[in-house]
């Protein structure tokens, strides 16, 4: 009876922590199924494309004793299933392979332009979030008077114009004409090799090393893609938040809140705003992803060494190892977003607690 | 409010300092900042590059045993070398310099320089292309190229071919001499350094490799101890820069001393600047149009010579190429020993017609003409439809990327193109009618796609004989320089299926700060001499 009893009592402490073990195996299971197919499906369509890796290393001229010489170091001469498996197996060991056309390993290029690319993204986002967040919340609370139009305005010019074409008017004015900006590129040419490479960010390398020449040389260097980039993220930012403060606004509580006497700021930024933040932390998320990703089109305005650039280059010519690579960290920045986001929904919202 | 007040006052702050950064930034008096696309340079492997931007780098990480000589086209100068003699059988024996020294500070011996051309031809890269051409294999290389001393290096004939042939090839990438020893320490399984040297240097040139990040940067170090003299340039920068406009501003600014690559408006726009120099190098090639002789009206000689009238060669070198090409009228360049005046091109669209009609095409044909999709071939392309349009000949461009557009040519299945050769030796007659007339096989699996003729399935087997004949001659170079000149001649004359429009430009622009910059005809710009003056 006593054994029977402690094991109905102890049952339901025990299967929270089996369902937490159950969830958690779960979701390893379809990170690791979504990544398999991202790479098999990569691959697959790598190998359909048509582009032709072995030209890109040889050259248009070559002889065909030459070409067929290289494609077979390639391994290109394989059946593609055999191509897939070896490819598979080296990645389960960690190594992506090399670059068709350096053979340098490829794990060793992104390790250096990740964090370019990072480092512009994340002082987007900070600009994208800081700016765009306050001015979609303004837009709102001045619904359909002139700051609202003005700040829609921006919104629409911000999502209609190319950015290609903002960033080149931009360094034409800031960097040609007005000289505050710095040019193309993270820093200064003379300044390279001025403060050692520890984390791959320039502006926390050159803080540690203090050399403030180069700190400013790099500040004036992200600034402008940065706001470039941060212009078409205020963009999107404002819009989504107006709409979610604009709903929220609508709101019985927030009445009850006016009705109360409880002072506007209040209102908008203690009562409103407080419940539109887990929605943000998406969009912020999200948006944060996508340049992550690289932003192409600005990384070639600015030269910008970042991940974006490498991406479409080895895209052009094929080189499937760099390609299958970027994708695998591609998903796996979006997965830990995720978690990031899911672990901010708990900070804000107790009730996910 | 007071939030946004802090945040414009900040921001305001910011600002200035940023300003008063920026405004102080200029390249500095010891350092040389240059701006191209690199996307070509692929490989630091002097046997193993083939592109405009490779050969500037390696040019400055290695030396040859010959240079070109800027004011003499076709002349060469001592580097590696200080002389060298020519047996009457063709072989070359070349003296080492006594100074020259690798920047490990071993000196230059005979057994590098044959260890570096063995290694040329052994590993099968691109830089075995001209030895091979001269008879060079990876069975003969170890007695053909041999070390008498130590400060003296044979090069012994494989097939008979005129000496000055390659000595004008020595001086490109693929002639640079690698220090045996540091090879031999990062060699895998018997690679000759392959893996390694792709993103390193071993070279006794007067700049060291500090680091090359693809697309992105490289940065060369002075070599003090470099024998021929310090450069006067402390660092080199070398920085990748894809967009022509975003280089135009740095170098207006005066944050770039040199760019490459820059687009004929920018050009154009520098061309006004006081400060910028804009410089031509004339190159090795033509931008060309092709037709493929089994296409059943291409392969009627009467078709052929009746479409070189058609084209508009002034109006489309002074409007599409102007920039990227020079004017010329036939497949030797005329500063070239061996160019022959009044022959080739001439546009005379009434003749075109008439000259189709009476082939039996006064309604014109249908054809495709495949091109890259890049400046100056599109638009090259366009134009060149918009001539043939007159006569009646549509034609259907298909633009692409390279292995879109030359793969077809490759593989001999077009009907027109347009496209951009290289002459193997360029300021040789040989380079130029070797690679546009010469066909000494015309078999679809003979697989000689550097060979334009090949491409175009069209054989002359009197111009073969010819072109075989001169490149054997060592001893009497009137005889060799005639006989090139005849094989020229039954070309033109046989209505070519290729049609030069263009001899190759290079241009860049270059701060008018620099003193002693200048450029190589074959791409090997050397940079030990370069000063800045304010």
């Amino acid at each position: 009876m006593v054994n029977q009893m402690e094991t109905t009592v102890r049952t339901p402490v025990k299967r929270p922590g089996l369902r937490k073990y159950r969830r958690f195996s779960g979701s390893v299971f379809s990170v690791l199924t979504t990544l398999f197919l991202l790479v098999l499906l990569t691959f697959v369509i790598g190998r359909l494309m048509p582009v032709d890796p072995v030209i890109a290393v040889v050259g248009p001229d070559a002889d065909r004793a030459t070409y067929l010489k290289v494609k077979q170091e390639l391994g290109l001469d394989l059946p593609i299933f055999q191509q897939f498996w070896i490819f598979f197996k080296n990645l389960l060991h960690g190594d992506f392979g090399s670059t068709l056309l350096t053979g340098r390993p490829v794990m060793e290029d992104i390790v250096r332009v990740l964090p370019a690319t990072i480092e512009l993204a994340t002082v987007t986002i900070i600009l994208g979030a800081g700016i765009g967040i306050p001015l979609g919340v303004y837009a709102a609370v001045n619904r359909g008077r002139f700051a609202d139009h003005a700040v829609r305005l921006i919104a629409l010019l911000g999502h209609s114009t190319p950015i290609f074409w903002i960033g080149m008017v931009g360094l034409m004015l800031f960097y040609a004409k007005l000289g505050w900006v710095g040019g193309s590129g993270r820093i200064d040419l003379f300044y390279e090799d001025i403060v050692p490479s520890v984390t791959g960010f320039l502006l926390i390398d050159a803080l540690l090393a203090w050399d403030m020449d180069v700190f400013w040389s790099a500040v004036s260097h992200i600034i402008l893609p940065a706001s470039v980039l941060a212009y078409a993220s205020i963009a999107y930012i404002s819009r989504i938040t107006r709409s979610f403060m604009l709903e929220q606004l609508s709101q019985e509580y927030v009445t009850t809140a006016r009705a109360k006497g409880v002072p506007r700021n209040g209102v908008i930024w203690h009562h409103a705003f407080k419940n539109i933040r887990v929605q943000l932390v998406t969009v912020v998320a999200l948006s944060y992803g996508g340049m992550l990703e690289g932003a192409v089109l600005i990384e070639t305005v600015f030269g910008w060494p970042g991940f974006g650039q490498y991406l479409t280059n080895a895209l052009v010519i094929g080189d499937m190892n760099v390609v299958v690579a970027c994708t695998l960290i591609i998903g796996c920045v979006f997965i830990v977003l995720n978690v990031i986001s899911d672990l901010l929904y708990r900070f804000f919202d107790p009730r996910i607690q | 409010m007071s939030h946004v007040r802090t945040l414009l006052a900040g921001t305001v702050a910011l600002a200035s300092m940023l300003a008063i950064n920026v405004a102080a930034a200029k390249t500095p008096q010891d350092q040389l900042v240059i701006g191209m696309n690199m996307v070509n340079l692929t490989s630091l492997d002097p046997h193993n590059v083939n592109s405009y931007e490779s050969y500037h780098v390696i040019a400055n990480l290695y030396d040859t045993l010959v240079r070109n000589d800027a004011a003499t086209p076709g002349k060469v100068l001592p580097l590696l070398a200080k002389s060298w003699a020519v047996t009457p059988d063709g072989t070359i024996e070349f003296t080492l310099d006594e100074k020259a020294t690798f920047q490990t500070g071993r000196k230059v011996t005979a057994a590098d320089v044959a260890y570096s051309f063995q290694r040329a031809v052994k590993l099968g890269l691109l830089g075995k292309t001209y030895f091979t051409n001269w008879g060079y294999t990876p069975e003969n290389v170890d007695q053909k190229f041999r070390a008498k001393d130590d400060a003296t290096f044979v090069m012994e004939v494989a097939t008979p071919v005129a000496p000055s042939l390659k000595l004008g090839a020595l001086t490109r990438a693929y002639g640079a001499i690698v220090d045996k020893e540091v090879i031999a320490e990062h060699e895998k399984d018997g690679d000759m350094g392959r893996g390694w040297l792709a993103s390193n240097a071993a070279g006794s040139g007067a700049f060291s490799l500090n680091r090359w990040n693809p697309n992105d940067i490289v940065v060369l170090n002075r070599n003090d101890e470099y024998w021929g003299g310090e450069p006067k340039m402390k660092r080199v920068l070398v920085r990748h820069l894809p967009e022509s406009q975003t280089e135009r501003l740095q170098l207006e600014k005066g944050d770039l001393d040199v760019g490459f690559q820059l687009v004929s408006a920018d050009i154009d726009g520098l061309a006004k600047n006081p400060d910028i120099v804009i410089d031509r190098l004339v190159g090795s090639g033509f931008y060309y149009l092709i037709m493929s002789t089994k296409d059943p009206e291409f392969a009627k000689p009467e078709v052929r010579k009746a479409l070189r009238y058609c084209i508009n060669y002034k109006d489309i070198n002074d409007v599409v190429m102007k920039n990227y090409g020079k004017s010329a009228t036939t497949f030797v360049p005329a500063d070239i020993p061996g160019y022959i005046p009044d022959i080739g091109n001439v546009y005379d669209p009434a003749k075109c017609k008439q000259d189709l009609a009476s082939a039996g095409y006064g309604d014109g044909f249908s054809k495709q003409l495949l091109s890259l999709n890049s400046t100056p071939y599109a638009d090259l392309a366009t134009a060149i439809q918009q001539n043939l349009a007159v006569a009646g000949i549509k034609v259907d461009i298909q633009t692409g990327n390279g292995d879109q557009t030359y793969g077809p040519m490759r593989d001999r299945k077009f009907q027109l193109g347009v496209g951009r050769t290289a002459s193997s030796a360029q300021t040789d007659a040989d380079g130029w009618v070797r690679t546009h007339a010469y066909n000494p096989d015309n078999k679809d699996d003979a697989n000689l796609a550097n060979l334009q003729a090949w491409r175009a399935s069209f054989e002359l087997p009197e111009v073969n004989r010819l072109i075989d004949e001169a490149a054997a001659i060592t001893d009497n170079e009137e005889k060799r320089v005639e006989l090139y000149k005849q094989a020229l001649k039954l070309f033109e004359e046989s209505g070519p299926p290729i049609i030069p429009i263009s001899q190759r430009v290079d241009p860049y622009a270059k701060s008018a700060r620099l003193k002693n910059y200048v450029g190589d005809i074959g791409w090997m710009t050397r940079w030990d001499q370069v000063e800045k003056q304010d």
